[in-house]
């Protein structure tokens, strides 16, 4: 009694070939049988009925003959020719040359052809035709056999609970199949009874499903290949429950269950990371924070601009005040580097191979700017054996990756996240000053960056407080990151300085955060000397408001006519002046600070 | 409401009101293949394709099957396949308030409301069947030729049909995504109905099973083709 829906529906005889007048319109309604119906006489393949059907069509029979030429077609052509010359000859004639003639012959020449061109697009027009009128009419058979032949499938009385009462069963054999196939092929309740079962998952002989182990070993596979630190707590307790030889089903399967929670949130928060990270390359701080922006002439004028402009956003404003230090960083490095041409193009224009050696030896050219020179083969291999001379270590091909990786534009973007946190008058003293100006106030722990970036968009020193924070937050992700940053280690900078409330514990943050930066500064000079010269120490330099580049520190010792005790003090985002002894109180209430 | 519906019985009633129409128009069959009680449906298709093909083959007539309903009726071996020329067919324009067409306009409306019996009114195939038959409903087909209205009314079935076989189908260990179900054994031991149950033993006492539920692959008799 099994039925099935047919998975194909049979042939029907005939209807997988054309009839043997496929070709040609069908005639065979004009020779058809009488209605039968209606004259209520037996039709073919009743009793009394003929033997053979009223009409047959011979098998093989051609579809259509083609037409035969009509008699003396040759010499009709050539009369036909000849009418057409003399009447071309005669209109030249009439019309003085003016019309008629040869022209007039191809002209109909032309027509001719276009006319038959014509007459055969019809005919195949209605052969097109007459091929789709046979195609639904097969078409529509083919349906409706198979709608025959579907109903064929169903009761002949059939409820509606027929289908929904299954449908409901079945889909709950679907939930439990889904279980089982999850859950190694175990029922739920057979699955509840496992988890009870204190027998160790590796002892011998025991009656716990091998689904447990296995499931969890390849969890920690599946975490292992996404990088998942060991250190993570999920990994380290699914690898200690998994090599625990007293482990229970439950205790692996707990285990295995916190690694895929785990998974999933790496997973959702990677992919909220990258979404954010996208979104802001686009937007207007991306463009202006790539390293070819930030180092371009004017480039400070243009984010000023920017931030001054009433449209932008309140986020993105605190975020493009923290690149004007940036910038100014960039921006020296880029003149930095252009010195370091121009001056080694005065060198080699004018001096020897002797000279440009000593310059390779001592690390100030390199052997990439050397040869971009115009200088010829002979002139560099000289230099390079003189350079040998001044340092007998010295190697050319490992100084020219030395020098290329120097130059790189992620280094150089990277020393330009560095220094502008450590020049002085940079993000970091920004904060220092920013932190000094509101003396032993509490500053309220804002522990979300988007609350921060709201915060640092007002007036008075609290504000400048947050807008000082978020900018040391951008640089200091940039730099931990390696890249662009994310909000992720922006997050980290300001857990570090937002749980330290007083003025020391402020203080401290600041040189932890000064310190990881120097660190990571110096990892990445390590033993290339050309990154020593070209990224010059940042403590050397210094960030004055409203000036392009940086300059150098300003000295500390106060010029003839400043009162003895002066300090030199600065307002945040003002310029730094020499306050005498008796003016320093009204200073600190204006929230100015000692420039360190 | 009825509490059952028959879809073979109103597929066939829809057939038969087509070929009426037809042979009232003034087309004449191309041929005429009866039923033959006993006669597999194999056998049964094959002499409908012989006798096609006799008369231009089955492109150039539009083929209806139909039990009579004033003769021994649906189920029986009274009924017959019957054949019109497609070109004739096209040729005869129905005239206006055609009491033919308007029969096989609401044996067609007839069936579709036995398909929403069974599937519900906002299952998407059968409100797509019933849009297309509402557009020739206020005129009666009239201006239509005779085989673009036997085309629509035959074509409008087939999805919504379709969907009614495969949620049949659906309820049975045979039917479609069979992956997808516990084991057969499982449902048996969780009190699932048999086979004869679920189809509600709505076939009348002494009827011969339709040749698919027989046996899946077996040819049918041909008062099963119509059902």
């Amino acid at each position: 009694m099994a039925e099935t829906t047919p998975q194909s529906t049979p042939i029907v005889t005939g209807m997988d070939q054309p009839g043997p007048q496929a070709a040609a319109p069908s005639t065979m309604e004009s020779v058809a049988p009488p209605n039968l119906t209606q004259a209520g006489a037996p039709a073919y393949g009743e009793p009394g009925a003929a033997t053979q059907p009223s009409t047959t069509v011979p098998a093989g029979a051609p579809a259509a003959q083609p037409a035969a030429p009509p008699p003396h077609a040759k010499l009709l052509a050539m009369v036909q020719g000849l009418s057409e010359g003399l009447s071309a000859a005669a209109t030249s004639i009439s019309t003085h040359g003016r019309e008629g003639g040869a022209a007039q012959v191809q002209e109909m020449r032309q027509s001719r052809a276009a006319a038959q061109q014509r007459a055969m697009a019809a005919t195949q027009a209605q052969k097109d035709a007459e091929t789709r009128n046979k195609l639904m009419t097969a078409q529509t058979n083919e349906i409706n056999t198979k709608n025959i032949f579907n109903n064929a499938t169903l009761p002949d009385e059939i409820a509606k609970s027929h289908l929904q009462v299954s449908g409901e069963k079945q889909t709950q054999a679907i939930t439990g199949a889904d279980f089982q196939a999850a859950h190694g092929g175990m029922k739920p309740e057979e699955f509840s009874k496992q988890l009870d079962n204190t027998t160790p998952l590796t002892e011998q002989g025991n009656s716990v499903n091998p689904f447990f182990l296995n499931q969890g070993q390849s969890v920690l596979r599946a975490a292992q290949t996404a990088n998942i630190p060991p250190t993570n707590p999920a990994v380290k307790n699914l690898t200690d429950v998994l090599a625990d030889p007293k482990a229970t089903a439950k205790a692996v399967y707990m285990a295995t269950t916190q690694m895929q929670a785990e998974q999933d949130r790496q997973a959702k928060a990677t992919e909220q990371r990258t979404k954010q990270e996208t979104a802001e390359a686009g937007g207007i701080v991306g463009k202006l924070s790539t390293p070819e922006a930030l180092a371009a002439p004017g480039a400070q004028a243009a984010i000023q601009a920017r931030i001054d402009d009433p449209n932008t956003s309140v986020a993105d404003v605190t975020r493009l005040r923290t690149l004007l230090p940036q910038a100014a960083v960039a921006q020296l490095n880029a003149e930095n580097i252009k010195a370091r041409e121009a001056r080694n193009q005065q060198l080699v224009n004018q001096g020897t191979p002797e000279t440009a050696g000593r310059l390779l030896a001592d690390r100030s050219l390199t052997l990439t700017e050397l040869k971009s020179r115009q200088v010829t083969p002979k002139f560099i291999a000289d230099a390079i054996v003189a350079a040998q001379k001044f340092d007998p270590t010295y190697k050319a091909a490992e100084a020219e990756a030395q020098g290329r990786i120097a130059a790189s534009p992620a280094n150089s973007q990277f020393f330009g996240n560095t220094d502008s946190l450590l020049v002085r008058g940079g993000t970091l003293d920004q904060l220092g000053a920013a932190y000094k100006a509101l003396g032993n106030t509490e500053i309220p722990v804002i522990n979300k960056l988007d609350n921060l970036r709201k915060a640092a968009v007002g007036s008075g020193p609290l504000a400048a407080a947050y807008a000082a924070q978020l900018g040391v937050a951008d640089d200091y992700s940039k730099v931990m990151s390696g890249g662009t940053g994310s909000d992720t280690s922006r997050q980290q900078a300001l857990d570090i300085m937002s749980v330290n409330l007083s003025p020391e514990a402020r203080d401290a943050a600041i040189n932890q955060i000064r310190s990881a930066v120097t660190s990571q500064r110096n990892g990445r000079v390590g033993t290339n000397p050309y990154m020593k010269d070209m990224y010059p120490d940042p403590s050397r330099r210094q960030e004055t408001p409203g000036q392009s580049g940086t300059q150098s520190a300003a000295p500390r010792t106060p010029p003839t006519g400043v009162p003895a005790g002066s300090k030199l003090m600065q307002v945040p985002g003002g310029q730094p002046h020499w306050i005498s002894p008796d003016k320093i109180p009204a200073a600190q209430k204006l929230g100015a600070t000692e420039v360190q | 409401m009825p509490e059952t519906v028959n879809l073979k019985k109103s597929y066939s009633a829809l057939n038969e009101k087509i070929a009426k129409l037809y042979d009232e128009s003034g087309v004449r069959r191309s041929f005429t293949v009866p039923y033959v009680e006993g006669q597999p449906m194999a056998d049964h298709v094959a002499a409908v394709g012989q006798a096609a093909q006799q008369n231009g083959g089955l492109t150039a007539n539009l083929v209806t099957s139909a039990h009579h309903s004033d003769g021994k009726g649906w189920g029986s071996g009274d009924g017959h396949t019957v054949g019109h020329p497609a070109e004739k067919l096209r040729q005869t324009i129905i005239p206006k308030d055609d009491e033919r067409a308007k029969a096989a306009i609401d044996a067609a409306q007839k069936h579709i409301n036995g398909l929403k019996f069974l599937l519900g009114d906002d299952e998407p195939t059968v409100q797509t069947a019933q849009g297309q038959l509402n557009l020739v409903k206020p005129t009666s087909g009239a201006g239509m030729n005779l085989f673009d209205l036997g085309v629509l009314l035959i074509n409008i079935m087939h999805t919504p049909t379709q969907a009614v076989a495969r949620a049949h189908s659906g309820t049975k260990p045979g039917g479609h995504s069979p992956n997808r179900r516990a084991p057969v054994q499982e449902e048996a031991q969780g009190g699932q109905e048999t086979q004869e149950t679920a189809q509600g033993g709505a076939e009348a006492p002494g009827e011969a099973p339709t040749a698919a539920q027989a046996a899946p692959g077996a040819p049918a008799a041909p008062e099963q083709a119509q059902g």
